[in-house]
């Protein structure tokens, strides 16, 4: 699993932005996270587990370069049971997840667009949820065919063969959700 | 005089830099700020816009959506902005005046104002000449249609597209369903039959001395004569080219002017 290229580049581009218009405090904010999410990703090897704390950290990064990009037009909202932070999750699970939900949902979307995430423990289960609010489906290409999500599936499958469940499918009200069911997992 | 500009960009970011890099040129003026394909058309059908820096991909309608909507002959001196340089060959066919590509490079922004700030002038000129001319054929009572003309044509050369302005062509030879651009000391087949293309060229400057060949008349050094219906040209390169008869006349009518 790797950071998709073109993140990299919209990030510095953005970066050089930000210099150039002399809001240092910014910049630096956003090479922080960029450099949290350079070192995570430096420090994971790929077949392996790590906290759901961990991965929303690197979410969280993610988001908030993604929200100096777009400003007022990215709302983001994630909601964790503490209970579900020591769970064990494949690590980068959520992060492509939440890199679709913002290219195909905020990125398409005249006004404001809400990228919402929420995790959960039920009793030996793990329930993770990432929405978007985006057009409906009508206006939008052929959803779960990404490389993102296909490679989720095929992970997830790879971790927890035949005891999870994967959901990915359009809201009424516009917009996408997918739904990961794991076991729970203790990091111990 | 002061440009009128619009921007549009769906990123804020976006629109912040471009704003900051146009702050350079004084005589920039930059008159809106547009998040998407419908403030585009609204803001253009507002009030008087001199260029137009749009993004390709915005929310809900494309930068070509919107020049479709508009209508291109009432498009303010458009260009193209965006991270992906695989839309460059339909935005020249959408008579963009230039393409920048993100992040743009302000030396590259440069050029581009010094050709917008030309084809205004041409333009404007343009304008000046025209009425005079409506005003002499309202005296005379006759009014022709302007017609306007490619002044570049865009040739494909394996994964790229080449741009090759027409003033550089020297001659144009038919090879079956392409054209050849001779082009100085280069070649570019053109994917358009030679009749095709001749119709579209501007008859003033390119002459189609043969059914194979279309000279620049620019290049035209010599015209030699051999008998009453067969002739050739020879350009200043010293390539010697086939004429025929009618050809003949079309280049003598065409070099008088």
């Amino acid at each position: 699993m790797q950071l998709e290229p073109h993140f990299l580049f919209n990030t510095l581009n953005a970066i050089t932005t930000l210099v150039e218009l002399d809001r240092q405090s910014q910049a630096a904010e956003m090479l922080g996270h960029l450099n949290v999410m350079l070192k995570r990703t430096l420090d994971r090897t790929t077949p392996e587990k790590v906290s759901l704390a961990q991965e929303l950290e690197m979410v969280e990064n993610y988001l908030a370069i993604e929200q100096v990009r777009f400003a007022d037009r990215l709302r983001v909202d994630i909601k964790v049971d503490p209970a579900a932070l020591h769970s064990l999750v494949p690590c980068f699970l959520l992060q492509p997840i939440v890199e679709n939900a913002i290219r195909h949902g905020v990125a398409n979307c005249e006004g404001a667009g809400t990228v919402e995430a929420s995790a959960k423990r039920d009793g030996s289960r793990l329930r993770i949820l990432v929405r978007n609010s985006g057009p409906t489906q009508k206006t939008r290409g052929t959803a779960g065919k990404g490389i993102g999500l296909k490679n989720t599936r095929e992970r997830l499958a790879y971790f927890y063969p035949n005891e999870h469940a994967f959901n990915v499918g359009p809201l009424h009200s516009g917009g996408f959700e997918v739904a990961i069911d794991v076991p729970f997992e203790c990091a111990g | 005089m002061k440009l009128k500009t619009l921007i549009a960009d769906d990123e804020p970011l976006a629109r912040e830099r471009l704003r900051f890099l146009l702050s350079a040129d004084k005589e920039v003026e930059i008159v809106s700020e547009c998040r998407n394909g419908r403030e585009v058309v609204a803001a253009v059908r507002d009030q008087p816009v001199d260029v137009l820096f749009l993004d390709i991909q915005m929310p809900s309608s494309s930068g070509f959506d919107v020049i479709e909507e508009i209508g291109a002959a009432q498009m303010p001196v458009t260009v193209f902005v965006t991270a992906h340089n695989h839309f460059a060959l339909k935005a020249f066919e959408a008579q963009a005046l230039d393409y920048l590509t993100k992040p743009i490079e302000p030396e590259r922004l440069q050029g581009t104002l010094v050709r917008v700030k030309e084809r205004i002038a041409s333009k404007s000129a343009l304008i000046a000449h025209e009425q005079l001319k409506t005003i002499l054929e309202g005296l005379r009572g006759v009014a022709q249609p302007e017609k306007t003309y490619p002044r570049r044509l865009l040739v494909r050369n394996g994964p790229k597209d080449v741009v090759v302005p027409l003033e550089d062509v020297d001659w144009i030879e038919a090879a079956d369903y392409y054209s050849c651009l001779h082009v100085g000391a280069k070649n570019y087949m053109l994917r358009e039959p030679i009749k095709q293309l001749a119709a579209t060229l501007d008859p003033a400057r390119f002459v189609r001395v043969h059914r194979s060949a279309i000279v620049n008349i620019g290049q035209v050094r010599e015209i030699v004569r051999e008998g009453r219906s067969e002739g050739a040209v020879v350009l200043q390169n010293g390539q010697r080219l086939r004429m025929s008869k009618v050809g003949w006349h079309t280049l003598l009518a065409a070099t008088r002017t």
